[in-house]
């Protein structure tokens, strides 16, 4: 698919005549307290071409690190490199990808794209198990986010948007479809949606690939003044079925302070404490929340016209262990944005944040 | 006598003919700013005490229910697209892959950091579903002083001075609840097509800041017998 992707790209792309092209860059400097630090410079390139029935967008990114780039810190009480789960540290390297590569192939109600493009199924902001097709976490500012690839076929009747998802990894077994139904409604909003996925699940002991079935349903409404959503999700693997439930509100008070809070619930999350086989687990699969009851908080205030701080935060609510930014940014002048962020998490040794020292970023950029 | 009974007379007829009833010119004001089933291409500039931006925008009305906006360039390289399904409107995030709901509360914001809200843009009920209006003549104008009589009107009292020759504002006072003047906002040339007068020109200044001057010009005005439902859908909005 891949490579038939590329072929009808190259085809194209003479026929592409004009295009808008956007340049953003940033520079970014990462310090991990009293342990090391190193910067990077980063170059987003965008283009795009679309008439009245095709669309072509790409999106290419250029990512030079300078100095020590080592960051990974690991749980401070388990010992990986026994067990040769985790090397002490990640040495990042100069990338240079397309990070989304796709066509779009539409007429009024209909809509066919294929390439390298996000795809989102769930109304949360930070974390839902409902975003199968891609997840990256909000709290990663340093590795390059590269979306895999897709094709959607997209069809709307009025309110009501009907999608087919098909991601094609690189094995078949690992490959993944979805079916989402969309109704649009002034009171609620709501989406029910139907996926299968197999999954490559890790122990120390065995390597097993299990197949999921996903069904999902969401609803979003403003009618009560905040906006409220919620999802139920269940998730049926090997003939048990896993229940998650979702609810969030947000609100803009006085036009100047932002509040997104949103409560996860994982009926089959782990009970705390957490064994060092759990932490283990979690990291051979990358899982990324582990617990039973999150609390998740996005606030944002606009403290002048040019100056917004803003916290983000996962807490666990098992082991009261929390993860949070805080940042504070300022746009100077258009076209300029410079901000100051720092990560801090606060938990014992084998709370699901454990105490990591505080990573300081700044960062400043440019588009045009 | 004679000459007194035909001056009475005449005063009435002029009276009668001259003088329009408020609900006439109501309507031909909301004929002229809630049209259905128009395609536009414009341009804005965006001034600020700092510096200048420039885009251009698509905007497809069908109804009050029914409104798309594109983005289709501008000068810091965003680009955006909204759709308005009923009282929602949501915007599509082209780096995300997804579109998020704009709420309610957000809606009054400027659009694009314009001095034109999201409201102002994708607004288009007609005045008397959302204010209780009074109307008031004077030499050159008619003066409409617009409540608001619904929770989501976008601005609680506005006054409007109707041009008498071809029922478009002049110009209109965007006023607080506190009666402070918050905005202002001009129709600087417009454009007869079929009967309807369309602002072809508009200008707003946002009043609480220093200089914040928003300018459209609409380009091309595209009036349909019918626009399809397909655009105004999730599927092309996420295209």
């Amino acid at each position: 698919m891949k490579k038939l992707l590329f072929l009808i790209l190259i085809f194209l792309s003479p026929f592409l005549f004009s295009f808008d092209l956007n340049f953003n860059y940033n520079y970014s400097y990462f310090y991990f307290y009293k342990i090391n630090y190193f910067s990077s410079h980063d170059l987003v390139i965008d283009v795009e071409n679309s008439n009245d029935f095709l669309k072509f967008f790409a999106q290419f990114d250029v990512r030079i690190y300078q100095g020590d780039s080592k960051y990974e810190i690991p749980y401070p009480d388990i010992d990986f490199s026994i067990i040769g789960v985790m090397p002490t540290y990640i040495y990042l390297s100069n990338q240079y990808k397309f990070t989304q590569l796709y066509l779009s192939l539409f007429n009024e109600g209909m809509n066919l794209k294929i390439g390298k493009f996000p795809v989102k199924s769930s109304f949360s902001e930070i974390y839902s198990p409902l975003d199968i097709f891609y997840f990256s976490s909000p709290f990663d500012l340093i590795t390059l986010k590269e979306f895999p690839s897709n094709f959607l076929f997209s069809f709307s009747k009025k309110d009501i948007t009907l999608s087919f998802v098909y991601q094609d990894n690189q094995d078949f077994f690992s490959s993944k479809e979805g079916l989402n139904l969309e109704y649009l409604n002034q009171f609620f909003n709501s989406r029910f949606f139907i996926s299968r996925y197999s999954q490559v699940r890790k122990n120390l002991l065995s390597i097993d690939s299990i197949e999921n079935y996903l069904f999902g349903l969401s609803l979003l409404t403003e009618h009560f003044g905040p906006a409220l959503w919620n999802e139920v999700l269940i998730l049926r693997s090997n003939g048990i079925n896993k229940f998650n439930l979702q609810f969030g509100w947000d609100y803009t008070f006085f036009e100047k302070f932002y509040i997104n809070q949103e409560f996860y619930i994982n009926f089959r999350g782990l009970k705390t404490p957490y064994s060092d086989i759990n932490i283990i687990n979690k990291y051979l699969n990358k899982d990324f929340l582990i617990g039973r009851y999150y609390m998740f908080l996005t606030s944002v205030f606009k403290v002048k016209e040019k100056i917004n701080i803003s916290l983000n935060s996962i807490l666990n609510l098992d082991d009261r262990s929390l993860i949070g930014v805080f940042n504070l940014s300022y746009n100077p002048i258009n076209n300029l944005l410079s901000s100051i962020s720092v990560v801090k998490t606060f938990g014992e040794s084998k709370d699901e944040f454990y105490r990591i020292p505080a990573v300081f970023l700044f960062q400043i950029g440019t588009k045009f | 006598m004679a000459k007194k009974i035909i001056f009475l007379l005449s005063s009435i007829f002029s009276i009668l003919l001259f003088s329009y009833d408020k609900d006439y010119i109501l309507e031909r004001v909301e004929k002229n700013l809630s049209v259905k089933n128009v395609i536009y291409r414009a341009s804005m500039k965006i001034e600020d005490d700092e510096n200048t931006r420039d885009m251009e925008l698509l905007l497809y009305i069908k109804d009050e229910k029914n409104v798309y906006v594109e983005v289709i360039s501008s000068s810091d390289g965003n680009r955006s697209r909204f759709l308005k399904k009923d009282n929602s409107m949501w915007l599509y995030l082209t780096s995300a892959g997804r579109s998020v709901l704009i709420k309610g509360h957000m809606l009054k914001e400027g659009f694009m950091g314009s001095s034109l809200s999201y409201e102002d843009i994708s607004e288009n009920r007609r005045l008397r579903d959302v204010y209780d209006i009074n109307v008031i003549e004077d030499e050159k104008y008619y003066i409409l002083e617009m409540k608001a009589k619904v929770e989501d009107a976008p601005y609680k009292f506005k006054k409007s001075y109707i041009r008498k020759d071809i029922f478009l504002p002049y110009k209109e006072e965007i006023y607080s609840s506190s009666n402070r003047l918050l905005k202002e906002f001009y129709i600087e040339d417009y454009e007869k097509i079929k009967d309807v007068y369309f602002p072809k020109k508009v200008v707003m200044k946002d009043l609480l800041q220093k200089k914040n001057i928003t300018t459209v010009e609409y380009k091309e005005i595209n009036l349909k017998d019918k626009l399809s439902d397909n655009y105004f859908t999730k599927t092309y909005l996420e295209r």
